[in-house]
């Protein structure tokens, strides 16, 4: 496969996010679950909180009515598509609960189905997983129920070690992406970077891991002489605003949820018992336990990465990472690092918005003698 | 027209001043005492004899007292963006703006336990920065969702909630409260006993079915015998030290002073003509705008979720296992006021049990946990007749509320009714 087949295939999945759906499909709606288990069992797995561009809105008005504006937009977006049918033929659909946008999509659609607002297939399964480690025992529980929900049996250890290989092989090539984002002769931005990684959304480990490293075959190693820059706050998938961002400095590390790998840090062969431990003390997870140890995770990547500014932006609706953005500016502040915070931006920022954002981001950089 | 408030409205509020001038004292004398959420097992702190502060009471002590502006000001200047939730985090600015002179009573000391439940996704990180300015420990109570929920809870809430909150659920906060208990144990040298908690709490259960009694009047009296900002205060002060000796004396108190009112034929407003319904948390720094449409549209309100709460809320089955049936009090406290299909499916019981005409919702739209839900009760109620009204402004913060365009719009709504 040549580097331009291997990037096609990964800018067409995301493009398409999805949109392809089978019978034996299981859908996942929210960040954390661990999707090992699934592809371990050979099951399709399809993302659903981040849905093809165009949107699908219910005609009769019956979910806008039900749904406050304040709603995350992915559960708007999911919601109107939900009540349509679109995901009638799914096998499943799992709702990470420690999501902080899954609950509310999950008690939404099961509460539109009651109502007869929504369709009666797929079946809604709530994955509770509880981001702390006292809660093990309740955990195992909760996969327990998964594999009854869902008609499967676990995963052979065989299965499970192989689909671990993958997820290893794909954290590597992800690793390998971001060392490219800062070579001189980058053959990708930040803005393809992003759909690179968020293409393994609607893949197994192993077939992103081959594309990954096919995409990235040619590339050459001499740093790039531009401000290194980290990336947190909102989830978001427009392209434009990271090639904005590109424009300014190489985004070494991209800490926004939507890209985050899964924890691989694990024995060879992983049980399930571990691979939940991993995925119960993910610090990714913004309800781990105990708190803290998310932000103080986000500050050590991004010190780790010597980043020379770093660049939040907020979903409008935001009532979790907000907090900590005071003691994340300090903590930068007290390294020498910027913290250039962008405020809210829209989840489809238009190019005004864009062009408001470029603004702020290059008189800020401008200031402090970035660019 | 002339409104004659209850004796036990004053003594409520006399009671929780002097009991709080005590706490603060007992404080600054080096006592403990626990700043806790809402939602948590605050019957835990009371068995161990730890007295507590709750973090929404405090807010509305804090908002009640006008100073919101200035805190949620200062929040802004601290770095906390603008849509961040206000109800649950206003103590903790009042805290990092560290000028005790301008809060409530001279401020609250360190405290020396901080607890929290999940249940909404701020909640771990306001109690987390509170815990890092303060050095106080924090324990944080899982919240994890229900699969496929019975939406009327309250049914089987009080004898079956081993089949509504979930087994699983339930042995998960059983644990979480046995660490707690053990923390509270070695902070108080005190030993719990199992025994004396399980009379604890079948008092807190006495108390409650005092609470259900004097719903049902209200619910029934053929007009409104008192306002909600007087049931308010005689549910919650009496909530906060449920179980007590007092808060089961008070609860009495309060009955028999609604009955008298009933029988006497006694009514918040003779002329009433529409009963109405505040959803939502109270309105804590413009508590007289619930007596706002008394005279000009013999609009009383008659309901709020306080008083029918104590009941449908509180009273659990103790069995031989009170640490469970105390989690099935708690492990969905909030949810069920909150969320579909809940609230939507509860709200519609209480208006028809209250022969509400027309509801008055509070849609907060930065607080969101408390807001999600309102589409769902709002087409719940107009199939069930009820006219709503939605408000969207917020509990604490009086910065985006006009009062003049809050009542014509109110006003205006209720102008089709009559």
């Amino acid at each position: 496969m040549t580097s331009d087949d291997a990037a096609n295939l990964l800018e067409n999945a995301f493009a398409l996010r999805g949109t392809v759906l089978s019978k034996d499909m299981i859908g996942i709606f929210g960040e954390g679950f661990p999707e090992i288990l699934l592809h371990a069992t050979g099951a399709p797995v399809t993302c659903l909180h981040i849905l093809p561009q165009e949107d699908i809105v219910d005609a009769g008005h019956n979910v806008s009515q039900c749904i406050e504006p304040f709603v995350d937009h992915a559960v708007q977006r999911f919601l109107h598509r939900f009540a349509c049918g679109c995901f009638n033929d799914l096998r499943a659909i799992i709702f990470c609960r420690d999501d902080t946008a899954a609950l509310v999509a999950y008690q939404y659609a099961l509460e539109l189905r009651r109502l007869g607002l929504a369709p009666a297939t797929p079946k809604l399964v709530l994955w509770n997983l509880v981001h702390a480690p006292h809660a093990h025992e309740f955990n195992m529980r909760q996969l327990e129920t998964l594999w009854q929900h869902l008609g499967s049996a676990p995963p052979t250890p065989d299965a499970l070690s192989r689909a671990f290989q993958d997820e290893v092989a794909r954290a590597q090539a992800l690793e390998d992406l971001t060392e490219c984002l800062r070579a001189t002769n980058a053959p990708v931005r930040a803005g393809t970077a992003m759909t690179w990684r968020v293409a393994g959304r609607w893949m197994a480990g192993g077939q992103h891991a081959d594309l990954l490293r096919a995409a990235l075959a040619p590339v050459a190693q001499a740093p790039r002489a531009a401000p290194r820059l980290g990336l947190i706050g909102a989830a978001i998938t427009h392209t434009a605003l990271y090639d904005m961002i590109d424009s300014y400095g190489a985004v070494i590390c991209d800490m926004q949820p939507l890209v985050a790998a899964w924890p691989v840090d694990l024995p060879d062969h992983p049980t399930p018992d571990a691979i939940l431990k991993a995925a119960a003390s993910d610090r990714d997870c913004q309800r781990l336990v105990p708190p803290d140890a998310y932000t103080d995770t986000l500050i050590d990547r991004l010190l780790a990465a010597k980043c020379d500014a770093v660049i939040c932006q907020l979903h409008p609706h935001d009532d979790v990472f907000g907090w900590d953005v005071p003691h994340i500016t300090r903590r930068l502040n007290d390294a020498g690092i910027a913290l250039v915070n962008l405020g809210f931006v829209d989840p489809v920022p238009t190019d005004q918005s864009l062009a408001v954002l470029d603004t702020v981001l290059r008189t800020d950089l401008k200031q402090r003698g970035l660019v | 027209m002339s409104y004659t408030p209850l004796n036990a409205t004053a003594a409520a509020m006399s009671y929780q001043r002097d009991w709080v001038r005590q706490l603060r004292e007992d404080i600054t004398g080096g006592e403990k005492f626990a700043f806790v959420n809402a939602d948590t097992p605050h019957e835990l702190f009371h068995a161990m004899g730890m007295p507590i502060v709750t973090n929404q009471w405090w807010s509305a002590v804090i908002a009640a007292k006008q100073l919101s502006e200035h805190y949620l000001d200062r929040a802004t200047e601290m770095g906390f963006h603008p849509h961040l939730p206000r109800y649950s985090s206003l103590p903790l600015i009042a805290a990092l703006d560290n000028d005790p002179s301008r809060q409530p009573w001279g401020g609250l000391p360190t405290p020396s336990i901080l607890c929290a439940r999940q249940s909404s996704d701020e909640h771990q990180k306001v109690f987390a920065l509170w815990a890092k300015a303060t050095g106080a420990p924090l324990h944080l109570f899982s919240a994890p969702g229900v699969a496929d929920p019975e939406p009327r809870w309250w049914e089987l809430a009080r004898d079956n909630w081993e089949q509504l909150y979930h087994p699983d659920r339930l042995d998960l906060m059983v644990e979480e409260m046995k660490t707690l208990i053990t923390t509270l144990e070695k902070m108080t040298g005190r030993r719990f006993d199992m025994d004396e908690f399980a009379q604890y709490m079948h008092a807190i259960n006495r108390q409650e079915s005092i609470f259900e009694h004097v719903d049902q009047m209200i619910a029934q009296a053929p007009k409104a015998p008192l306002r909600i900002s007087e049931q308010i205060p005689n549910v919650m002060v009496p909530q906060w030290h449920r179980g007590s000796d007092w808060a089961l004396a008070h609860a009495a108190t309060f009955r028999d002073e609604v009955a008298d009112r009933v029988a006497n034929g006694q009514a918040v407003c003779p002329n009433e003509r529409i009963r109405m319904m505040w959803i939502g948390a109270g309105l804590w720094f413009d508590t007289d705008f619930y007596s706002a449409f008394e005279d000009s549209h013999g609009a009383v309100f008659v309901w709020s979720m306080y008083l029918p709460f104590a009941s449908d809320g509180y009273i659990r089955k103790i069995g031989d296992d009170p640490l469970r049936a105390l989690a099935a009090r708690m492990s969905l406290m909030n949810e069920q006021l909150h969320q579909p299909p809940w609230v939507n499916e509860w709200l519609v019981e209480q208006a028809r049990r209250y022969r509400i005409d027309a509801a008055v919702m509070l849609v907060p739209r930065h607080d969101r946990f408390s807001g999600y839900g309102s589409g769902f009760a709002r087409r719940a109620l107009e199939a069930a007749g009820v006219k709503v009204i939605e408000i969207w402004s917020d509990m604490v913060d009086r910065r985006d509320w006009n009062r003049a365009d809050m009542q014509a719009h109110v006003g205006k709504a209720l102008d089709g009714i009559s």
